[in-house]
């Protein structure tokens, strides 16, 4: 290609744009909710077999 | 906890095959007499295994396998069933298995239906998908598996947000992705063509259908979610500017640009560039809106769950796709040196340009409101919110010539036009504008645009409803679509002035009356339901002629999760809505009471229809029209 | 003199410049004008020159604050640092409730009074806006 200057003007563009959205990325203020886990263990009642 | 097992080695079968099909591909492309069967087996293989992956996780859904992490954070033993099915792509982790599910499918519907075009060029798009489809594999596998196990598995699920329980937004995300995902296709076989040299008016034909498939379903899809904010919101509205909206809005702009491109390349050999740059913008588009919405780069008020991790990998995913498509375009597309040798101003193909310069435009200002706040907070770490009166400013006042361009474009012919029937459509000209006069003119505010911004939309409804009666047949896909474009706009228009509301606090028993209506808060009932309890308020409404009206908006508090909505109570007319919601502050004993009067909110549903419908019929019908 | 095919290239290379001007420059100013800023209590009493734009605000609803009238709610936004009190006549949504988080959008009467004209919340009881987040100093 003669004219190079248009395709790497374009990715220059796109690189840019790529680092911001990455910076956007490291403080994105998520807030994680207080997830009520409901835990119902199945009760288990376990015997010890000693083998002699 | 078996489905979990299956599932899973399905996903890595899958992703092993994707692979396999990367090798045979690259054998084959060097020795290309004919496609090697051996690949056509693979894709459908590979389809398959991601079908046994779904139907795992939905069986696991079904039967409520809490063993399974993403069952158990999203569903509930007492979801009714056809939810407990829905709640299978409602989540982060069930939305990418689809999204596996519809881009396998594409390629193997695509491989199947093109025995007739070359082989190097049916193997580089297989290769192209398969490195979409290889990415999202690992995606899922890594990163997002909705297989993983919990140890001890609890008895009882955290529930599925209860908001999402509703009928149009069960059917939303497939037909959606249909079109969101579909799109895929046209960007793998767009870089292929590009690849190969024959980006031509043949290919043009033949990727047409694609096109449409795509477009009829995201249209749809958007439609569902907008019904359902209308719905299930309690907002009355049914567009919000949200990013989550802007976000499939986008790609259905390209998307509309690229099908009417592809309608002037299967005639002529121009536009080709463009082209290929809508068509690998259509599918980034889709891609960069998955990305903004579940990465918690943005907020919005329904995203899905966030995280970083998730989004670093789409961002570069992403991007690795756009670069590769950057790289192709500007090594391999020879702008063609024969350019035609005429051209005329007035002629269908400058219209359909012009078409393009408004739609991209649109694309624009919407693109820039999504993104910008993003931008600002990177550079300047200021917290923005871009409102709707940021995309009406900026996009009702180009509606009025894009509607002009879109009555009178259609009517010239290729390369060389006069316009004929000149009689005609300035007799409409002026009938629309009058109509539009007469209705506005109770209005003070903005009645210049609107009497103008109305005739248009009128003036575009009556010549392809005269189009129709005059030419019947000819051109009908098209002739449908743009009258349901106008329905739309009118619809909008008149939804806009002439909706009412009232709002006011009111205890049990209590009445608010003004001239407009006269609201009775009769009662409060409760139910029990399977998985909520409901108070409803009961209302009697009586409107500015006398007629009452019965109206009962709910409140609905669900258990698992704990959370409150309000259900609007909607009677819906031809002619127009009655809207009522109620909404409780906690330990108060006012209600908060919303009624609007919404006139022709139907219509805005049925033109949206007829549109998708009008692309049915090109889809269906057989060649082109000379 | 230039051929006609290069005088028509040259025409849509102008008229593609020209449309890209007017689109960054209509985009630009009307971003100027609609875009809406937050503020926190804390950071209002602390505003030299009060803004008369429409702003949005944002912290927790204040325990005991809310008070309804048939026209009217009022009740205090607060960040534990500062306060301001908000008189809204709009539709409540149901996930209003003291001491959760609230964002309100509307215009500043002076510094201790807000009059909204929207109260935003979101689907889910545990969300709080990341603005609100950030002005509370929580993580």
């Amino acid at each position: 290609m003669k004219n190079k200057l248009l395709p790497l003007s374009i990715t220059f563009v796109f690189i840019i744009i790529f680092i911001i959205f990455f910076k956007g990325l490291q403080n994105t203020n998520i807030y994680t909710p207080e997830t009520k886990t409901i835990y119902k263990v199945p009760s288990v009642s376990v015997k010890t077999i000693q083998f002699k | 906890m078996l489905f979990s097992v299956i599932g899973n080695y399905s996903l890595l079968l899958g992703l092993f095959f994707g692979l396999v099909l990367l090798y045979f591909s690259a054998k084959n492309f060097r020795n290309s007499q004919l496609l090697d069967t051996k690949i056509l087996s693979f894709t459908f293989l590979q389809f398959f295994l991601v079908v046994i992956s779904f139907l795992c996780l939905v069986s696991s859904f079904v039967v409520s396998d809490f063993s399974n992490e993403t069952v158990f954070n999203h569903s509930h033993t007492t979801k009714p069933f056809f939810y407990k099915i829905a709640g299978t792509w409602g989540n982060h982790e069930g939305s990418l298995l689809l999204w596996l599910l519809v881009l396998t499918l594409f390629i193997l519907i695509f491989l199947i239906r093109t025995k007739n075009q070359p082989v190097k060029y049916r193997v580089l798009t297989l290769v192209f998908q398969q490195i979409i489809i290889i990415g999202f594999f690992i995606f899922l596998i890594k990163t997002s598996n909705p297989f993983n196990h919990i140890y001890p598995v609890p008895s009882e699920g955290l529930g599925l947000n209860p908001i999402l329980q509703d009928p149009a937004l069960a059917i939303h995300p497939p037909i959606l992705y249909l079109g969101y995902v579909g799109s895929s296709i046209i960007f793998s076989s767009v870089l292929a063509a590009t690849t190969l040299n024959i980006v031509t008016k043949k290919w043009a034909s033949h990727i047409k259908k694609w096109v449409l498939i795509s477009w009829i379903f995201l249209t749809l899809g958007i439609l569902l979610g907008s019904i359902w904010a209308y719905y299930e919101l309690g907002w009355g509205g049914f567009w919000f500017w949200d990013p989550v909206e802007n976000v499939s809005l986008m790609p259905w702009l390209a998307l509309t640009t690229l099908l009417h491109c592809i309608l002037v390349l299967e005639k002529k050999l121009i536009l080709t560039s463009w082209v290929i740059i809508l068509s690998i913008s259509t599918f980034a588009l889709s891609m960069s809106g998955t990305f903004l919405v579940r990465s918690g780069i943005l907020n919005s008020v329904h995203t899905f769950a966030n995280d970083p991790e998730r989004g670093l990998f789409i961002l570069i995913f992403l991007f690795s796709l756009i670069f590769l498509s950057l790289f192709i375009f500007f090594f391999f597309h020879k702008t063609s040196t024969d350019n035609p040798s005429s051209f005329f101003w007035l002629s269908k193909e400058t219209a359909i340009i012009i078409n393009n310069w408004f739609m991209m435009y649109f694309l624009s200002v919407v693109l820039i409101g999504t993104i910008y706040p993003i931008f600002l907070d990177v550079l300047s770490s200021q917290k923005i919110s871009v409102g709707p009166p940021f995309y009406h400013k900026l996009i009702i006042p180009f509606l009025i010539p894009f509607l002009l361009i879109m009555a009178i474009g259609p009517k010239l012919k290729w390369i060389k036009s006069n316009l004929e029937d000149k009689i005609y459509l300035i007799t409409l000209l002026i009938v629309s504008i009058l109509i539009s006069f007469l209705i506005v003119k109770n209005f003070s505010s903005n009645f210049l645009i609107n009497t103008i911004l109305i005739s248009s939309a009128f003036y575009l409804f009556f010549i392809t409803l005269r189009d129709f009666f005059i030419k019947g047949f000819k051109n009908l896909a098209q002739n449908i679509a743009h009258f349901g474009f106008s329905l739309l706009i009118l619809s909008i228009l008149f939804n806009s002035l002439f909706s009412s509301e009232i709002i006011t606090n009111l205890k049990v028993g209590q009445t608010f009356e003004n001239t407009k209506a006269k609201i009775v808060f009769e009662s409060i009932s409760q139910k029990e339901a399977k998985n909520y309890r409901s108070i409803i308020g009961n209302f009697t409404v009586q409107d500015s002629k006398g007629k009452i009206e019965n109206l009962s908006p709910e409140l609905r508090i669900y258990n698992q999760p704990n959370i409150t909505t309000s259900e609007a109570d909607i009677k819906t007319t031809l002619l127009s809505d009655k809207f009522i919601v109620i909404n409780i502050v906690q330990n108060q004993e006012f209600f908060n009471v919303r009624y609007q009067v919404k006139p022709f909110m139907l219509w805005i549903w049925i033109s949206v229809i007829l549109i998708s419908f009008g692309g049915l019929i090109s889809f269906l019908k057989k060649g082109y029209e000379k | 003199m230039y051929g006609r095919k290069v005088k028509l290239r040259f025409l849509f290379v102008a008229l593609i410049l020209i449309t890209l001007i007017l689109t960054v420059f209509l985009v630009l100013k009307s971003l100027e004008e609609n875009v809406v800023y937050f503020q926190s209590p804390s950071e209002i009493k602390a505003l030299s020159e009060l803004d008369k734009k429409k702003i949005r605000v944002g912290g927790m609803v204040k325990k005991n604050s809310i008070s309804i009238k048939s026209s009217e709610v009022k009740f205090i936004i607060t960040d534990f640092k500062n306060e301001i009190n908000v008189t809204y006549s709009g539709a409540i949504p149901n996930l209003f409730e003291e001491e959760k988080g609230v964002v309100a959008e509307g215009f500043l009467k002076d510094r201790n009074f807000f009059s909204a004209t929207k109260i935003l919340a979101k689907h889910d009881e545990n969300y709080m806006p990341p603005e609100v987040k950030e002005a509370l100093g929580e993580k």
